[in-house]
């Protein structure tokens, strides 16, 4: 089985104009394939590749295939997004892009990256209104209005996120778009938050991170709270150790050259499951409760790994060992569950 | 004098190609620099000859008008013309030497079009069967029917004791 710490190398700096020479055997290419096309980095991939000795060979080819075929589907799902925007304008209110569409942008070609849901940052109290407009006009899928920016970074405002907000072409339109600094920051906030299980979020995270334009802000970024920079300085450091994402001349330098040492192996091994398909919603609890043979796989499938159960808690990146995080994250995911439970047991 | 199609098409410029997707025949087609050279030039006023002078001087082409006919036939049969243009030559052609022969003619070896079976096979923006509310879904594939969305959250528990439904 090809390492996750061969799946990272293969990517590393996949996301410049003139990526780096790669270095990998047609075997381990061939079993990193389907692990790239899977997890959404077929594209990025061959972008690696393209100039190199495997260009020509069947498995490059793939990815060449995976490449165009996001193009396609991007080329549709631009088209949607620029359909959502205009209907949420519609009804007088400023949508700000993130995510998505947004960090596609930032790579040499914007159908490097697919483009996933549309994720929309829009006033509070005002998602019941965007989501009418949408629901009336038949809107396209997947667009996520419920997001609480400020909330998830932990400082600021939705008038200060519109502040440092950009404008950006798309066909005849121009869509405004979050601000690199808080940008950076959720990429790194929702990167810890999932897990870190899907490569191709550190790959937004170096984009995002070597296209900071000049005169970024980093006390924007990291923001007041030291815990919450901290977390941010971690992510941007896996960026670095992982991937070869820039740090030097960065704040966070120097955080990168000492992650605590449980975060980089928690990562590598969430990569050996870096598929889409791999991380679907485990079955109900409930459907388990009248097999009690399944409670065990049940039980297993809820244990939070070191990283998201350090976020759970709200914890510090540190050295002490996350056994504590884990137990006491697993214990707020039973109480959320009996709570739900008896609520809706009382509800009948 | 030709013209390009301008609707019922994806078209996504990369480094190497720029592919075209047809909405309408459900069809994908990558078309190499000299291919989309000539197409991009296809207004509807612009001759042959002048298209093939555009792509040796602007372009930096080394191309003959044989070549330029040959794109522009193969052009017409994949329906990216308004209409099909075709010289009596190139007529009898069938679609596979059309290919062979614009590939020998700019003298590179390779097909100036190249028509994509792994994008047509997977029928891309064809429409798949959505997933009724309430059913188990993908969060990241997010395949719900409009208007409900897939939705996670940290440990991807979502609503209603922890699977992620639509909503």
């Amino acid at each position: 089985m090809l390492s996750s710490t061969s799946l990272a190398a293969l990517l590393a700096g996949s996301w410049r104009d003139e990526p780096p020479p790669v270095r990998i055997s047609p075997e381990d290419l061939t079993q990193a394939v389907p692990l790239l096309i899977g997890s959404g980095a077929g594209p990025l991939a061959w972008w690696r590749l393209r100039h190199s000795a495997l260009r020509d060979t069947a498995p490059a080819q793939e990815l060449r295939a995976a490449y165009r075929e996001n193009a396609v589907q991007n080329g549709l799902r631009e088209r949607e997004i620029e359909a959502a925007v205009g209907l949420v304008r519609s009804v007088g209110i400023e949508p700000i892009l993130f995510k998505g569409w947004a960090v596609a942008c930032l790579y040499p070609n914007v159908n490097l990256r697919p483009l996933g849901d549309i994720d929309i940052f829009i006033p509070p109290g005002m998602e019941a209104v965007a989501a009418a407009a949408l629901s009336a006009a038949g809107a396209p899928r997947d667009v996520d209005l419920t997001h609480d920016v400020p909330g998830y970074l932990g400082r600021g405002s939705w008038e200060e996120v519109f502040a440092r907000s950009q404008l950006v072409g798309l066909g005849s339109s121009e869509l405004r778009v979050m601000g690199p600094e808080d940008h950076l920051a959720y990429l790194c906030v929702h990167f810890l938050k999932h897990g870190g299980w899907r490569p191709i979020w550190l790959c937004d995270i170096a984009v995002a991170l070597e296209t900071r334009p000049a005169g970024f802000d980093w006390s924007i970024c990291l923001g007041p709270d030291p815990k919450r920079a901290d977390w941010i300085a971690c992510a941007l450091g896996l960026a670095h150790v992982l991937l070869g994402a820039e740090v030097a001349a960065t704040p966070v330098a120097d955080r990168a050259a000492r992650l605590p040492r449980w975060l980089v192996p928690t990562i590598l091994r969430e990569w050996q499951r870096p598929r889409v398909a791999e991380h679907t919603v485990p079955p109900l609890i409930s459907a388990s409760l009248r097999e009690p043979a399944a409670w065990p796989r049940a039980m297993r499938e809820r244990w939070l790994s070191p990283l998201d159960a350090t976020i759970r808690v709200g914890g510090a990146f540190n050295e002490l060992p996350r056994l504590p995080y884990q137990i006491v994250g697993y214990a707020l995911q039973l109480k959320w569950f009996l709570q739900r439970f008896l609520g809706a047991i009382r509800g009948r | 004098m030709p013209r390009a199609r301008e609707t019922g098409l994806v078209v996504r410029e990369l480094d190497e190609e720029t592919v075209v997707y047809d909405l309408e025949r459900n069809e994908a087609h990558c078309l190499t620099p000299a291919a989309a050279s000539v197409w991009k030039r296809c207004d509807g006023s612009t001759t042959v000859s002048d298209i093939a002078g555009m792509l040796r001087h602007e372009d930096k082409l080394q191309v003959e008008e044989d070549t330029v006919w040959a794109a522009l036939t193969l052009l017409g049969k994949l329906n990216l013309l308004e209409e099909q243009v075709s010289r009596r030559t190139a007529r009898t052609m069938s679609r596979r030497d059309m290919m062979r022969r614009a590939g020998m003619t700019v003298g590179v070896g390779l097909p100036l079009i190249t028509s994509l079976s792994v994008l047509t096979a997977q029928g891309v923006g064809a429409s798949v069967a959505c997933i009724a509310a309430g059913a188990h879904c993908d969060p990241l594939h997010l395949n719900c029917c409009s208007p409900h969305v897939c939705k996670t959250s940290i440990g991807r528990v979502c609503n209603n004791f922890g699977n992620c439904t639509c909503r």
